[in-house]
Formats: C-alpha cells, sequence, structure tokens
C-alpha cells in the first residue's frame, strides 16, 4: 500500500475547505452582525465577555463539564438583550429558553412520571446540541489566538485586558473602552499583526495547521507501520 | 506566490510558499509542514574602475545562497506534543532536497529559533543555507 504525500498542503481538500472557513470567518468578522448558537441569538464574543469569563473560570473557556445554568448564563451574557442589572429580563430569558429541566410532579402518578421524564429528556437533548454550538462559538471567536512560547510561562504582573488593550493602544493608539467592546476575531487577528512583526512567523498559527499535523501523523504511523513490517521480514 | 499546476484557481489565501518536506541527515521518512519560504540568491559584484577610480563596469558572480522558513513540527500518535507523543524537532546541519527553480538542491538548517506551541503540534523558525556539494551526510 502507499501513502502519497502531496507537494504543497493546498492540494489536501480538508486543508483547503479549512482555510476557506478560517479566511472567511476573520472577515465575517468585521459585520455588524449577530450569530446563531443552535437557534439562539448571540452577539459577536468581546473582549469585555471573554474577560468575564475568563474571571468567573467559565468551563466553557477553560474546559470541564458545563451546568445548565453555566450555558444559560453564558447564552444570557452574549443575548442582544442582555442588561447586567435587569433580574427580570434574565429569568424570562432563562424561562423562555427551553433549557430548564421541569419540577418533578407533586403527585407521582405513572402518567405524570412518564411525561416528565420525557420532557426531562427532550430537555438534555436540547441543551447537548446548544452546548456542541457554545463550544463551536468559543472556539471560532478564538481561532487567531497566538501560539505560546515553549520556553517556560511567564511570571504574571497584569492580566490579558491590560495585556492586549495596551497593545493594541500603543501600536494603534486605540482607547481602553473600544478595545473592550471589539469583538474577539477582530482583536486576536490585529495582535496577530503586531505578533508577527515582533516574533516572527512561528509564533503565528492558523486552524488549518491542524488538517497539517493531522495528515503528518497519519503518515508517520503508515511509516511506522512499514518499517516494522520491514523488520518482521528480516529485511535491513 | 504562485498557482501550481493543478490548482483551477488561487485567491492567495494561501502561501504557496508551503510544502510538505522530508528533513533529516538523511531526510528518511520525517515528514514535516515548511510554510514562508523565503529563498534569496544574491550575487557578488566585481567593480572594475577605470584609471581614475571611476566605476568602469562590473561582472556578477554567484554569491551563497540562503533562506527562511518556519517548519511545522508534529507529534507522532499523539495530540499534543508534551502529553508524551515522539516529537522529532528537526536538527542543526539537517537537510532537505527539493526543486525550488528549475532542479533539485540541497538546503541545511543553518539555525534554529525557540519553538511556539499551539494545539497538538509546535513551529519553529530556522534559516537555511544551500549545499552546493553533496557534504559529509
Amino acid at each position: 500500500m502507499d501513502f502519497i504525500v502531496p507537494k504543497t498542503p493546498w492540494e489536501l481538500p480538508a486543508y483547503r475547505d479549512a482555510v476557506g472557513r478560517e479566511g472567511f470567518v476573520r472577515e465575517a468578522a468585521f459585520q455588524e452582525v449577530t450569530e446563531n448558537v443552535a437557534g439562539f441569538e448571540c452577539r459577536p464574543l468581546r473582549l469585555r465577555d471573554y474577560l468575564a469569563l475568563r474571571a468567573t473560570q467559565h468551563p466553557l473557556l477553560i474546559g470541564g463539564e458545563v451546568s445548565p445554568g453555566q450555558l444559560l448564563g453564558f447564552l444570557w451574557l452574549l443575548s442582544p438583550g442582555y442588561d447586567p442589572s435587569a433580574a427580570r429580563l434574565r429569568k424570562k430569558f432563562y424561562r423562555r429558553s427551553g433549557l430548564v429541566p421541569p419540577k418533578k410532579p407533586l403527585l407521582r402518578l405513572p402518567g405524570l412520571m412518564r411525561l416528565w421524564r420525557w420532557r426531562t429528556l427532550s430537555v438534555l437533548e436540547r441543551a447537548g446540541e446548544v452546548l456542541s454550538a457554545a463550544r463551536a462559538y468559543i472556539d471560532e471567536a478564538l481561532q487567531d489566538w497566538p501560539g505560546s512560547t515553549m520556553q517556560g510561562q511567564d511570571a504574571v504582573y497584569y492580566g490579558e485586558g491590560v495585556a492586549i488593550c495596551a497593545r493594541l493602544g500603543r501600536e494603534y493608539g486605540w482607547a481602553e473602552d473600544l478595545v473592550l467592546d471589539l469583538p474577539m476575531k477582530r482583536v486576536l487577528q490585529y495582535v496577530k499583526e503586531i505578533v508577527s512583526l515582533d516574533r516572527g512567523p512561528a509564533a503565528l498559527a492558523n486552524p488549518s495547521d491542524q488538517v497539517k499535523a493531522d495528515f503528518i501523523r497519519q503518515y508517520q504511523e503508515f511509516a511506522k507501520t512499514q518499517r516494522t513490517a520491514t523488520h518482521a521480514g528480516g529485511k535491513p | 506566490m504562485g498557482t501550481p499546476a493543478n490548482s483551477v484557481f488561487n485567491d492567495n489565501q494561501v502561501a504557496f510558499g508551503s510544502r510538505f518536506e522530508f528533513i533529516g541527515s538523511p531526510p528518511g521518512s520525517n515528514l514535516y509542514s515548511v510554510e514562508n519560504i523565503r529563498l534569496n540568491y544574491p550575487t557578488k559584484t566585481i567593480e572594475r574602475s577605470d584609471p581614475i577610480g571611476q566605476p568602469y563596469g562590473f561582472v556578477l558572480v554567484k554569491g551563497q545562497p540562503t533562506g527562511t522558513c518556519t517548519i511545522q513540527v508534529t507529534a507522532e500518535g499523539n495530540a499534543t506534543p508534551v502529553g508524551g507523543g515522539v516529537t522529532t524537532m528537526p536538527n542543526l546541519g539537517d537537510y532537505m532536497i527539493d526543486n525550488f527553480k528549475a532542479a533539485n538542491e540541497k538546503w541545511v538548517i543553518a539555525s534554529l529559533g525557540a519553538p511556539y506551541e499551539q494545539g497538538g503540534y509546535r513551529k519553529v523558525d530556522v534559516t537555511i543555507i544551500q549545499a552546493l556539494f553533496s557534504g559529509s551526510t
């Protein structure tokens, strides 16, 4: 069996698709439109939203299990109607979301219990769907995060908000509030542009690089099996 | 940037300074993705002067070709290099053989930068120098 290595990654259809996708996301980030997260209308994730999620150690950002409350909180934060002081609006949003599991019936009659189980399962199924879409939304918003250095972690003397605002302020003269309200998809492209001048191309990464990495890994697996087969056959 | 023979259209989103290359001493089966390839084929100028030292002509002879590129390194059989997968970082003196102009050329890694990590791979900036003769490896 042969494994054909193309001359350029461009010859891999998956790579072309990934490049097209990331290019579209970058250009679309400059349009003032909302996004659809499994039927929920969401604003683009701004730096201010990102910092709020970081501050609360939200599992959608740092990994881990997401509770129904955390998922609803995320959707409310990014809802176009979000208002931190409007508790009533928030409750209404939660109620209408269809993601709040129904309460157990007071009378545990078989018919009522069946209905309750069916409704609970429907809510969980829908929550799973929304959760996958929310993860994809976050991945897309942060697709241009620059690579990290292998020289070890630097000591932290200030937060990410200051690091980004200061960087863009120094480079482009932008005010803090303006940067905080920019979508992450745009912020990270600007950061990348600065990083490319400072640190060189190795510090830059694209989501499509993962396609190349996966292809190389497949080739390495193939080469390994070929070596094993050669040794087993008693050849040098 | 150009359009490779088997592409119908290039929207310039992908730099065609990006290739898959086997790199090593000898290259063997160590496959890498090499991008941002910038090659420089310089010349040396031999100036000719007139009797009072003014320029009166010149001759150009070939200089030493050098270049830079970024190599993407992938961990073998593991999603993240730090998670225990075997990562074959290129070494100084490793080389690749490829056709960038009209014939195969041997390009040797002359310096390695600091690697950066992202997801399941690393990237490292390198400088390369063309070996004009086959050399010892």
